[in-house]
């Protein structure tokens, strides 16, 4: 296999600019980036429209998609999206592309060529995620690259869905292409659309139509920069190109240099390989010193033959996530941002793990991430002049369930649920609440489907879709709340789904400054209900949230078998009339409970946001549950009491740490996580 | 315990409740100016501290191992008092026993550097 580690490694930084390019950016004329940088933006964004509205999956429509523009060495120019994941690791193929295939006769660089790659290995995310990539010529001249990426639900692995929970090795994952030429002269190849087709026969009719949608969005942005090229000559396009990376590059720089130097530390905990409930930990450290920024991930568990396994790759472009969302969300999202950026990952931990792991899932791999850095960044962002822009951002989980079958129309179908996936909370700030149900932690710009086209191209009816009580992170700010959903199989007599969604025993996340956590969430399923006879009785008992659907059977508010279980679990099968939930976590609170506005509080209980024993016990704010109304006096006497009960209760640490370090998890808690308590590799990981 | 001066220019406010003394070079909480100690060392080590179990804060809805909070045996919640007026500085959910994480580390000699 010709991996090429270097180019991987470096791939999503800038290639070093010629002085053609300096030259011609020095002589861009007034307005001309202004204008012309924005007529790019506006590109992209036609390709994207053209994407979305050409495919068939839900993923184009809910937000795991991108298009970008690249200079001719492959550099990012500028994107819409979807996800940044993509507009980032998008760089890599083409430069691998540029590189080994350009003076190959076999292959070769020629105007009308279009790649296509799914390939992790070669700088992606996991296989999944699949990229049509088409360069642009004038007048036989290389001027850019256009990507078009996408989440494809179906990859022919072993099981439905793309992310399979159940891998142990690459080898379960299915149809991965490293970079391929699949078109010339403007014609696609039918022998090769063919073989995805036969790759891909769980959802054929998808990844033939999807596949056309990313080639056309690249061909559409590919026409428009070529008139735009003729209109404004070539060396104004690659001026503008380089002062695009030149503006981001320069803005980070006098950013950082803004911040306090100094060194910002946070850990959090996974609590599954994919395989079984074990604690995995991720750690960050990030310096700032001189307008740099160094990211290093040292003190993460090591790799291991579960399915929750990442490459660097994976890890760095969920960098790129956070940093182009938070502090740097003003500058062209082009590849100057990594000029002053540094990212470390330890090979052979779960961030990097050999090329044989099983990395399908590596989204939620990378997931980890968006808390630690959320968190390390608003640590060094506080005392700038960005302290509005700290935020703990989002859980960690960012995903959803599949769902595979044959639907009410006779089609087989295999698709997320782009609902969920677009239906986690964010975390609060330093002035405000998170917001509830936000989106999609990968990037906010995905849009969740309407409950109706869900419900006529699956075989699924919703037993409800509501914001989620008590799943924020409490504090003097809250986080947001996360989303309540449960669906019923109908219209076929039976759905296979898995669902890589996680923290259902250990939320990896902090809150800020002594907020709090958001809740865990277990994964539901019922079995052998009535809930369809029921509805169709208009029974009124039945549930409407997932705390209800877990007392179901007891309560007898359904038929059936409750299954209470991690979120993560591999393939299921449910019958007609089977219910599966598939809810989202909030997000992590700010400061101090006992700073809270009691009013907000009162609001909070009237909104369904918390219960009345989080107001009373958390927050420790008296509220007349039918009223809303709060008692000051009984508020400030028990809050008065519950800051006397920290000082009883709490000990100095010196004291403190002495029966703390005598505490350890269960076995089954450290099974993987590497060496207690510092998290190296103690064993060898055999992969088959 | 006073308010401390929020307006003084040695003051670098560094999180919602910590500030470091610049010129004395110690942390000190912003709600009651209770010195921490050094800032080359944790606040934390300055700190009452308490660790919780989470159901405290995260109601369970039913028993079993899956139970809408977090699960005590895996998780708990170490919560960072100031022992002046016991704000909860900092809280980190945590294994049992897993080190407490010395988070923030600022380079003084650095910032004294750049505001000359």
């Amino acid at each position: 296999m010709a991996l090429d580690v270097a180019l991987i490694e470096s791939g999503i930084k800038p290639v070093p600019p010629t002085q053609e390019e300096l030259d011609a950016a020095e002589a861009l004329q007034v307005g001309d980036y202004e204008i012309f940088s924005e007529n790019l933006v506006l590109i992209a964004q036609e390709g994207k429209e053209v994407m979305t509205k050409m495919g068939i999956s839900s993923m184009l429509h809910s937000g795991d998609t991108m298009v970008g523009i690249y200079t001719a060495a492959g550099d990012l120019v500028t994107t819409v999206c979807g996800t940044l994941l993509h507009s980032v690791t998008g760089q890599i193929p083409i430069k691998y592309i540029i590189k080994h295939f350009t003076d190959d006769p076999s292959v070769g660089v020629r105007e009308g060529d279009v790649y296509y790659t799914n390939e992790a290995l070669y700088g992606g995310i996991h296989n999944p995620d699949q990229f049509a990539i088409m360069p642009v010529f004038v007048d036989g001249e290389l001027l850019a690259w256009v990507v078009s990426g996408a989440h494809q639900s179906e990859t022919g692995g072993s099981e439905p869905g793309g992310e399979i929970p159940a891998a142990t090795t690459r080898h379960d994952e299915g149809m991965k292409l490293t970079p391929i030429k699949i078109g010339e002269n403007y014609r696609l190849r039918t022998d090769l659309l063919n073989m995805m087709e036969n790759f891909i026969s769980r959802a054929p009719r998808m990844q033939v139509t999807d596949v056309k949608a990313r080639v056309a969005a690249c061909d559409r942005v590919r026409q428009r920069v070529q008139a735009m090229a003729a209109r404004r000559g070539t060396a104004t396009m690659k001026g503008l190109f380089r002062k695009m990376i030149q503006e981001t590059s320069s803005g980070v720089h006098q950013r950082v240099a803004r911040w306090v130097d100094g060194t910002y530390r946070h850990t959090v905990f996974m609590d599954t390989t994919g395989h079984e409930d074990s604690l995995l930990r991720a750690s960050v450290t990030l310096t700032v010193k001189d307008g740099k920024l160094s990211i290093d991930f040292e003190g993460s568990s090591p790799e291991h033959e579960g399915s929750y396994n990442a490459f660097a790759s994976v890890i760095r472009a969920h960098c790129a996530v956070i940093l182009f969302e938070l502090p740097f969300n003003d500058f062209p999202m082009s590849s100057g941002m990594m000029e002053h950026i540094e990212i470390a990952v330890p090979k052979g931990s779960f961030f990097d793990a050999g090329p044989e792991a099983a990395i399908s899932c590596s989204p939620l791999v990378g997931g980890m991430v968006f808390p630690l850095l959320g968190v390390v960044l608003s640590k060094a962002m506080y005392s700038s002049e960005q302290r509005d822009q700290v935020c703990g951002y989002t859980s960690s989980s960012a995903s959803a369930v599949m769902v595979s079958g044959t639907n009410q129309h006779g089609v087989r179908v295999t698709d997320f649920m782009g609902y969920p996936l677009n239906a986690y909370g964010l975390g609060a700030r330093c002035d405000q609440d998170g917001v509830d149900v936000f989106g999609f932690p990968h990037g906010p710009w995905g849009k969740a489907p309407d409950v109706e086209d869900i419900e006529s191209e699956f075989p699924l009816l919703h037993l409800y879709q509501r914001q989620m009580t008590d799943t924020c992170g409490y504090g003097k700010y809250r986080g947001g709340v996360g989303a309540s959903i449960a669906y019923i199989v109908r219209g076929s007599p039976y759905v296979a789904f898995t669902s890589s969604q996680k923290e259902s025993k250990f939320p990896a996340h902090n809150g800020l400054f002594g907020g709090y956590s958001m809740s865990t969430l277990p994964g539901i399923q019922v079995r052998g209900t009535d809930a369809l006879a029921r509805m169709a009785a208009g029974d009124p008992n039945i549930p409407t949230d997932d705390y209800e659907l877990a007392v179901a059977e007891a309560n007898k508010t359904l038929g059936g078998e409750v299954i209470m279980e991690h979120q993560t679990r591999g393939i299921r099968v449910l019958a007609e009339g089977d219910i599966l939930a598939a809810s989202t976590q909030g997000s992590g609170g700010y400061g101090d409970v006992l700073e809270r506005d009691p009013a907000s509080v009162a609001e909070d209980l009237r909104k369904e946001v918390i219960t009345l024993g989080v107001a009373r016990d958390v927050y420790g704010v008296i509220v007349d549950p039918q009223r809303f109304l709060v008692d000051e006096e009984a508020t400030a006497a028990r809050r008065q009491e519950m800051r006397q009960a920290r000082g009883a209760k709490a000990k100095p640490y010196g004291e403190w740490v002495k029966s703390w370090e005598a505490k350890r998890p269960p076995d089954q808690a450290l099974k993987w996580f590497g060496t207690w308590p510092d998290a190296k590799p103690n064993r060898d990981v055999v992969r088959i | 315990m006073s308010k401390p001066d929020t307006e003084r220019p040695s003051l670098l406010e560094v999180t919602e409740y910590l500030a470091i003394d610049l010129d004395a070079r110690r942390w000190q909480c912003r709600c009651c100016g209770h010195d921490l100690g050094e800032a080359a060392s944790n606040y934390k080590f300055a700190c009452l501290v308490a660790d919780r179990d989470p159901r405290e804060v995260h109601p369970p809805v039913i028993d079993g191992p899956y139970t809408f909070a977090p699960d005590p045996d895996w998780c708990r919640i170490v919560e960072f008092y100031c022992p002046g007026c016991l704000t909860l500085i900092e809280a980190e959910y945590l294994p049992p026993g897993h080190p407490v994480t010395h988070d923030i580390e600022i380079d003084i000699d650095s910032l004294k550097k750049k505001s000359a």
